[in-house]
């Protein structure tokens, strides 16, 4: 149906709507965790909601931020084999740190019930 | 076949065709005047390259907690000293920078606030805003840990 570019656009748009609501709840919980003790922490990330809320602006960003620097290394490397090469890098950074992001929630969330 | 279409065309081709070596060049970055709806541009790949650096420090934040307590306390230490809360307070403007200025560009998108002098007077207020809703975030989250 779309191509791929309106996807590329259609989907940095729809990430970034999610995130307008989610980047103020982030600040505000990362500003009032400063100085937070480990046990502290634990709890507030291993509460369900925050749990939640922290996999869906996971997901957001890393997609999102994946497919902004998508846009930078193809405004400015235009040689197409290191080109294909940094936007492959991209996608190994993204889904890599996305899912070690996700790893520790998830892990967090499981002993904090023991 | 293909010669005679590359014939055809040489034949055809329009004669008004630009003569390239006299069209001047696109002027590159370091040659065009700047302009502020210029800078909030490249301002908002800036702060979203840096956020994509930052995000290293966020999910390292979350995994040092999965790992153990020590390696926290290690990591927070870090993320808590003066520079580190300086780092923290730099990144949480450039957030709110590439989130308000990213509303401006859905605006823009959809035709409205365009025009030049508005256009210049709405990257003022998004600079502006993304200053006050930093400060103003901190102040609340300060403010709930009493």
């Amino acid at each position: 149906m779309a191509n791929k570019s309106t996807k590329h656009f259609n989907h940095q748009r729809f990430t970034a709507l999610i995130q307008i609501p989610l980047v103020i709840w982030f600040i505000i919980s990362v500003v009032r965790l400063i100085g937070a003790s480990w046990t502290e922490f634990t709890a507030w990330a291993g509460e369900p909601l925050t749990a939640l809320l922290l996999v869906i602006f996971i997901l957001s960003i890393f997609y999102h931020m994946r497919l902004g620097m998508d846009e930078v290394i193809e405004d400015y490397i235009h040689k197409p084999a290191a080109r294909s090469r940094l936007l492959m890098l991209n996608k190994v950074f993204a889904v890599i740190l996305g899912f070690t992001a996700l790893f520790s929630v998830i892990v967090i969330t499981l002993n904090g019930t023991h | 076949m293909k010669v005679a279409m590359a014939e055809e065309f040489l034949k055809t081709r329009p004669t008004y065709a630009p003569d390239t070596d006299k069209m001047p060049l696109s002027p590159h970055l370091q040659i065009w005047k700047w302009t502020v709806t210029m800078a909030s541009s490249i301002l908002h790949r800036a702060t979203g390259i840096a956020l994509y650096a930052g995000s290293v420090l966020f999910t390292l934040w979350l995994l040092s907690a999965a790992v153990s307590q020590s390696f926290y306390n290690q990591v927070t230490g870090l993320l808590g000293s003066p520079l580190g809360l300086v780092v923290l307070a730099g990144f949480s403007w450039a957030m709110m920078y590439h989130l308000v200025n990213g509303i401006k560009y859905i605006i823009w998108d959809s035709g409205r606030l365009l025009e030049k002098e508005t256009a210049k007077k709405v990257v003022w207020v998004v600079i502006l805003l993304s200053f006050v809703l930093t400060g103003l975030l901190w102040a609340v989250a300060l403010g709930m840990k009493g």
